[in-house]
This record gives structure tokens, C-alpha cells and sequence, in this order.
């Protein structure tokens, strides 16, 4: 489970996240929208310890995750995988590489690396495209290798900040079913976006949030629709 | 057992990864890495230069302290025997050798056609210390003996050999001071380009687990080779000089030091390892948020 017990995030004088509660479960799916500086990116950082809230608490499996020391950090974020909006993808390194690149740094195996990243590359449907290099791919492929990164280690929780701001509106759409379909297979997907059209399609739980404020939490995606 | 043997095979293939890491970083900083290493030998040569030459001065000083001689003259109203028997209590006395005047004036009877007077000369102690740094405490100490009517000493030799020591000493290390400074800057912004050429690479291996020492270490094992690779070139100039010394030294028939070279390496071996490693561990700690 992830919960914010009375959340708050400061940011010098700028209020980020003012008393947030809430929990996810695991194997729940949930967008976070809302506009820019709304607070979604923040939370994203929080669960990851990227940051520190400033009062509350962040429970990460009731783990406090503010309370973890510099090396257990890692350990924490080997649970998740991260999506990034610009997909961070190693440019001249073929998807295979892009995709093993952490797990060598962890230690894996060969063997081991090679059965992980073309399951995940095969997960992600890009099997046929494994010694493609960034250059090669179209946006919504290299999402698509981002996402293979983000799963290969086996994570329960993945967590993609603005994973379709950069794609157009199909590729949009091809991204968010295959994070539905991650989601299918148990794991805990948390997706911050500003596409409403998507979110509404997708009729999963949303969390609409407002100057560092929940202002919505709706288990079925209905935010945008009454919007 | 089979966990265990795991678990090391894992620690080594993340060790052979870093050491591949750092290997990269070498090859993204290119043509910079042999300007490193040259400023960085030039710095270390420079300092090692003087090293061992302070040291050799140190020891010819101590030598020359050591083979200097005090002449003690004697009252004639005093007991000659007493005044030897003081002279012995006094710490760091290495010879000690008492001619009678009877003994000088019949020597000196010897060499020079000298008219038959009668023998003007005092009984004399001559005496050599352990080491150059007693013989002005022992100087003052035969002073105050009652029976002690002069002292000789070549004080200004010593004076002179001290002074160019210590100044030696002072400009040596204050110029290395600077230079490791400069060296330290330049490694410091090396290590910097390259965490941010890194910046992508970093960020993928942080947020995705994996262990902050992987991502340290190669830009410190980077810092501290130039520090090696540059400590072993200046160690090569250093050579030359020392034999260079030695050579004047023999020259002048002064005693010569074994082991000044391989003081000299291990310290620049030491130094490079400080400066190299420490100016990428400044980086890593600035610009590296982990």
C-alpha cells in the first residue's frame, strides 16, 4: 500500500503539496492529473524519495519512506520502475542495451539479462526491433523502451510522470494500454498526466489535484467526463 | 554456500562494471586526459624535485653536523682532567679527544721553524656531536664551565647550510601548495564536464535502484589514475634528478642518501593519489547528487 498521511511539500516559499491523504492500493491503477504545478510531479518524487515532504508522512508498503537512509534508497527504488516523459534513453545504444543498462550496473547475470530484457522488450511489443538505437525508433517506440526499462527488474510499483507528453495522440493511447496491460499483471501502475482524453477512456481511478491540493479522488475516471 | 558464491559473483561482475565505467569516462575525456596527466607529472616532478632536495640537504647538514668539530681550549690555571671529566657528562658526544698543550706545541715544533719560547698554546678537547642540531646547546653548555677559556666552531658553514634548508623547505612547499591547488582545480572541472556530460546515464541509475558507490566511483578511480599515472611520470624525472644530486654530491666527496629516491616515490605516489582523488572527490561531492 501507498499512503500520504498529511501531506506537505514546500518548496523554499512555494507551497507545493498542502496536507494530502490518500491510499493506493497495490494493483491499483491511478492517474494523477491536474494543471502544471498542481502538485502531481511532486508526489511522483515523493514516492520514489527523490524528495522529502516537509510534514506528513509517505508509506511506501509501510515503509516511511523520509526515515530511509542514503543506501537504502536504492534498495526502495529497485521495487519501482520510473517512466520519464523524455524517455532517457541512451542515444547509439541499441534498445537491448538501452533496456540492460541497469541491470548489468546491478550485476545480473548475462544469461539472466538477456531472458529479462527480451521478455520485457517482448512485453512492450518491440521484439522485432531489439538492435534499434533511439535514432531509429518513432517516439512512441522509445516510450515503448523506456517502459521495457521501467519493468525489467520486476517492479511492483511502476511510476510514469507525464509519460505521453512528448507522443502524439495514437502512440498516447498505445502507451496507456500497455501500461493498463503491466497493471493487469499485478503491478501498481501511477501515471500523472495532463491527457484528459485518455484519462476519461481509461475509466480507472483518478486523483485530480489543484495548487498542492486533492480537489477529487474518483475510482472511475468520471473527473474529466463532468468536468 | 551457493547464495554466498553468488552474491560474489554479482559484487564482482558491479566491480568489473565500475572499472568499465571508469574506463568509458577515460575515453569520453579524451585529448584532456593527456593534458591532465602532463600538467599533473609537470606539478608532481617539480614537487618531488624539491623533495629530494630538502632531503638531500637535510642530510648533508646532519653529515657535515656530525663531522664538525668543536675545539674546547682550557685555562692554564684550570685542571685539565677535571675539565674532560665535565666535558664527558654531556649527552650526544660522538668523539672526544684531549691533546695536551705540551703534545701541540711539540707538533707544532714539527711542521714550522718556530724560535724557543716558551709554549704559549692551551690544552685543547676537540669533540664531535651525533648531530648537527646539539652542537649549539653543547656550545652553550661549555660556556658556563669554569675551567673552559674558548670554544671554535665553523658556525656560519652550519648557519648558512640551515638557512638554505629552511628556505629551501618554505619556497618547495609553498609552490607545491599552489600547484596541487591547480592541479586540483583542473581535475575538479574535468570530473565536473563529465558528470554533466554523464547527466542522463546518472539519472537512469539512480532512479532505477541502483547502488550510489556505482555511480561515485568511477569518476574517483578516474581522479585518482591521473593522480598514479602522473606520480609514476614525475617518479621517472625524479630519478634523473636524484642521480643528477648524487653525482654532485660525489663530486664534492659529501656522503650521498640511499634512500632519498624511494622516500621521494612513495610520497608522490602518495600525493598523486591525494590530489588526483581529491579533486574528483570534491566534484563527486559538488556536482554529484546521489
Amino acid at each position: 500500500m501507498i499512503q500520504f498521511v498529511d501531506t506537505s511539500m514546500r518548496y523554499d516559499n512555494c507551497v507545493a503539496l498542502h496536507n494530502v491523504d490518500f491510499e493506493i492500493e497495490m494493483g491499483e491503477f491511478v492517474f494523477f492529473v491536474g494543471p502544471s504545478g498542481a502538485g502531481k510531479s511532486t508526489i511522483m518524487k515523493l514516492i520514489y524519495r527523490e524528495e522529502k515532504a516537509t510534514s506528513g508522512k509517505v508509506l511506501v508498503g509501510r515503509i516511511d519512506v523520509a526515515k530511509l537512509s542514503g543506501h537504502e534508497v536504492p534498495k526502495l527504488r529497485r521495487r519501482m520502475g520510473i517512466v520519464f516523459q523524455d524517455f532517457k534513453l541512451l542515444p547509439g545504444q541499441s534498445a537491448f542495451d538501452n533496456v540492460a543498462y541497469v541491470l548489468r550496473a546491478l550485476g545480473v547475470s548475462p544469461t539472466e539479462i538477456r531472458k529479462r530484457v527480451l521478455g520485457a522488450l517482448k512485453v512492450v511489443g518491440l521484439i522485432e526491433k531489439v538492435d534499434a538505437t533511439p535514432e531509429e525508433l518513432s517516439g512512441g517506440e522509445q516510450q515503448r523502451v523506456g517502459i521495457a526499462r521501467a519493468i525489467v527488474n520486476g517492479p511492483a510499483i511502476v511510476i510514469a510522470d507525464e509519460p505521453t507528453g512528448n507522443l502524439d495522440p495514437d502512440s498516447s493511447l498505445e502507451i496507456m494500454n500497455l501500461l493498463q496491460q503491466i497493471n493487469r499483471r499485478g503491478t501498481t501502475v501511477l501515471v500523472s498526466t495532463h491527457n484528459h482524453q485518455i484519462v476519461n477512456q481509461m475509466r480507472k481511478r483518478v486523483i485530480a489535484l489543484k495548487s498542492g491540493e486533492i480537489v477529487s479522488d474518483i475510482p472511475d475516471g468520471a473527473y474529466f467526463i463532468n468536468e | 554456500m551457493s547464495d554466498l558464491v553468488g552474491s560474489l559473483t554479482t559484487e564482482l561482475r558491479i566491480t568489473g562494471r565500475i572499472f568499465r565505467e571508469t574506463g568509458m569516462g577515460l575515453k569520453r575525456t579524451g585529448l584532456m586526459n593527456i593534458i591532465i596527466v602532463v600538467i599533473m607529472a609537470s606539478i608532481l616532478s617539480i614537487f618531488g624535485a624539491l623533495l629530494a632536495v630538502i632531503i638531500e640537504m637535510g642530510v648533508l647538514v646532519q653529515n657535515l653536523g656530525s663531522e664538525v668539530e668543536i675545539s674546547v681550549y682550557i685555562k692554564d690555571e684550570a685542571n685539565t682532567q677535571q675539565v674532560r671529566d665535565e666535558i664527558m657528562k654531556l649527552p650526544h658526544i660522538k668523539k672526544l679527544t684531549l691533546i695536551s698543550k705540551e703534545k701541540a706545541w711539540a707538533e707544532m715544533q714539527k711542521e714550522y721553524p718556530l724560535p724557543d719560547v716558551e709554549n704559549p698554546l692551551p690544552d685543547t678537547i676537540h669533540m664531535q656531536m651525533t648531530s648537527e642540531k646539539h652542537i649549539l646547546t653543547t656550545v652553550e653548555k661549555l660556556k658556563s664551565l669554569p675551567g673552559v677559556e674558548t670554544l671554535q666552531y665553523p658556525k656560519e658553514v652550519l648557519d648558512k647550510i640551515s638557512k638554505i634548508t629552511q628556505g629551501a623547505s618554505i619556497v618547495g612547499m609553498s609552490v607545491s601548495f599552489i600547484l596541487a591547488m591547480l592541479t586540483m582545480f583542473i581535475i575538479n572541472n574535468t570530473i565536473h564536464l563529465l558528470i554533466q556530460n554523464k547527466r542522463r546515464e546518472i539519472e537512469i541509475l539512480r532512479m532505477m535502484g541502483v547502488g550510489n558507490w556505482y555511480i561515485r566511483l568511477p569518476f574517483l578511480l578516474q581522479g585518482a589514475l591521473y593522480g598514479v599515472v602522473s606520480a609514476l611520470v614525475a617518479c621517472g624525472a625524479v630519478y634523473f634528478a636524484v642521480e643528477f644530486l648524487n653525482q654532485v654530491f660525489i663530486t664534492f666527496q659529501l656522503q650521498t642518501n640511499e634512500s632519498t629516491s624511494n622516500i621521494v616515490y612513495i610520497i608522490l605516489v602518495l600525493m598523486g593519489l591525494l590530489v588526483g582523488g581529491g579533486g574528483a572527490a570534491i566534484a563527486v561531492r559538488k556536482y554529484l547528487q546521489v
